[in-house]
């Protein structure tokens, strides 16, 4: 079996060799003959190249329909482009309503990874390691599914009209599982002596990690939190889209009416809205560093 | 004058007034937050659907888990990493010429400032409007998956390019000046290897977050898992919702495993 694949292997070899040309032969001065090495870029374009005429098989990729119905996008984005100014009191409450969903899921998941964070940090928890690589097993298996999803799910939970709490824990649930994860992994780069000595005077753990560690990883905690609450305002405009509040609610509802001037409008408030925030959070997050 | 510990100390900075005003300032937003939430109370059988969800993950649908028909993992799955994998590399080749326009060190300061600003534009569109306005051009599929997967992913992208372009370090073009080089091989030589593991390591990244985003692109019907996954969950058929979820789990972690791996050996 194993000989049968050998001669597999070498035969599909001797097959590209020729095909493809092999790299020419060196002779040194001393008359040293060298065969340098076939590089791997030649497979490797090979089966991208594969690979990829495939997938556009799948997706049935044709560049040709782009020319040919390009002129179908012009109507929408001449309308989106006007954007309709009268329909900014609907829009305003509703965009306050995703920032408020993304403030507070930000600082509840913010709240809870970090204590979850210090007792799963391989470096910190030495005892229990199985305890903390399970956490970690599961906030990787939590971080597959989109935020969409859980939105989806929780709000089976609720009597219609909950969506903004239903969006607020998604937000809480995705934040938690990055912000635990990116604060662990700091967690385990640091210097751990400061922590060592003041745990060696008798202290708790708690109390240690409370005097040495926390100063140490605070400004990073924060920035991380301001980085997630970014990419929350982001997400959290999809959230509406399957009923759980904040703009995408109404994000929806123009685009399936074809009002693409409401939803010029909507992508007009929501465009100043994340660039102030963003200003915001990076001017905080200079302050911080 | 003197200095002793005492005085250092009194000279010390008041602190306490600032912090007082951040805390109070914070405090004030959680209200207004929680002010806006609305609880209308849980939905009596809730708990039982979500629970029949949960036990649903005991046995899952096999048909679509193992078959291989149209609505099958499989199936879906090849399309989602199909979908993710040509928006990915649409988007890193739109991204290419636009970063260099964007650069600081490259191009005029009123082309990098109106290119910045182009950037920032396409990071606000979310996905399912892109989706949308796709659809017109291409009708409903796969393909509209592609193109928007490839317009979003423009942003991120331009924005990790131009750091890497930005850092181009200018000793290696000089040297290769110094040798006599032309203006295409100084591009070869000089440029080219400069740039290929950031911008390899930044596309690998956006894949991994293109298969993610793929949940989202099937509410418009834009191809991919996500649309039959949330469908299933809306229409209570848990046993083909956990089939898709256990799919996309597989999917998402096999992915990012070799996402890390080939990312450390760019590195």
């Amino acid at each position: 079996m194993k000989n049968k694949l050998q001669q597999a292997g070498t035969s599909i070899i001797h097959f590209f060799d020729k095909i493809i040309p092999k790299p020419k032969q060196v002779v040194l001065e001393n008359g040293t003959i060298v065969n340098p090495p076939r590089s791997a870029s030649m497979y490797i374009t090979i089966a991208l190249v594969i690979v990829i005429v495939y997938f556009s098989k799948i997706t049935e990729f044709e560049l040709a329909v782009i020319f040919r119905n390009f002129t179908n996008i012009f109507d929408f984005l001449n309308q989106i482009l006007r954007p309709d100014f009268s329909y900014y009191s609907t829009v305003v409450p509703k965009v306050l309503e995703t920032i408020r969903m993304a403030f507070l899921g930000t600082l509840v998941g913010a709240l809870l990874s970090l204590p979850v964070a210090f007792f799963i940090s391989a470096n910190i928890n030495k005892n229990a390691k199985w305890i903390g690589a399970s956490v970690k097993v599961l906030l990787s298996l939590i971080r597959t599914f989109p935020m969409l999803v859980y939105a989806r799910i929780i709000l089976l939970l609720f009597i219609p009209g909950s969506g903004p709490l239903v969006g607020t824990i998604s937000v809480t649930i995705f934040t938690f599982s990055i912000l635990t994860k990116m604060l662990y992994e700091h967690i385990e780069t640091i210097d751990l002596s400061a922590y060592e000595a003041i745990e060696s005077t008798g202290v708790t753990k708690v109390k240690a990690f409370i005097t040495a560690v926390l100063p140490d990883i605070l400004p990073v905690y924060f920035s991380l939190s301001l980085y997630s609450f970014d990419i929350n305002i982001r997400h959290s405009t999809v959230l509406g889209y399957v009923g759980a509040g904040g703009i995408g609610v109404i994000l929806k509802r123009t685009l399936q009416n074809r009002e693409y001037n409401r939803a010029g409008m909507i992508l007009f408030i929501v465009f100043i809205a994340i660039l102030s925030i963003e200003a915001l959070s990076k001017y905080i997050r200079r302050r911080l560093a | 004058m003197e200095l002793t510990v005492q005085q250092q100390f009194d000279n010390a900075p008041k602190v306490l007034l600032k912090r007082l005003l951040i805390l109070s300032t914070i405090f004030a937003l959680i209200v207004w937050s929680i002010s806006g939430l609305a609880f209308t109370g849980f939905n009596r059988t809730g708990f039982e659907v979500v629970q029949r969800l949960l036990a649903s993950f005991i046995h899952p649908s096999t048909d679509i888990l193992f078959g291989t028909h149209s609505y099958s993992v499989k199936v879906l799955g090849l399309e989602t990493i199909a979908i993710a994998f040509l928006g990915t590399i649409t988007g890193a080749i739109l991204a290419i010429p636009i970063a260099f326009l964007a650069a600081r060190n490259i191009a005029p300061k009123f082309v990098n400032i109106f290119f910045q600003g182009t950037i920032t534009g396409i990071r606000v569109f979310p996905i399912f409007v892109v989706g949308v306005a796709v659809i017109r051009i291409t009708g409903l599929g796969p393909f509209a998956g592609v193109l928007t997967m490839g317009f979003t992913s423009i942003g991120m992208m331009t924005k990790l390019y131009v750091e890497a372009v930005e850092g181009i370090n200018k000793n290696v073009t000089d040297a290769l000046n110094a040798t006599g080089c032309g203006a295409t091989q100084k591009i070869r030589f000089g440029i080219i290897p400069q740039l290929t593991a950031k911008f390899l390591s930044t596309a690998i990244y956006r894949f991994e977050i293109n298969i993610k985003n793929a949940a989202v692109l099937g509410l418009v019907g834009a191809g991919g898992i996500g649309g039959p996954l949330l469908w299933a969950i809306g229409n209570n058929r848990f046993n083909d919702a956990s089939a898709y979820l256990i799919g996309l789990a597989v999917i998402v972690l096999a992915i990012e495993f070799f996402s890390n791996i080939i990312r450390g050996k760019l590195s």
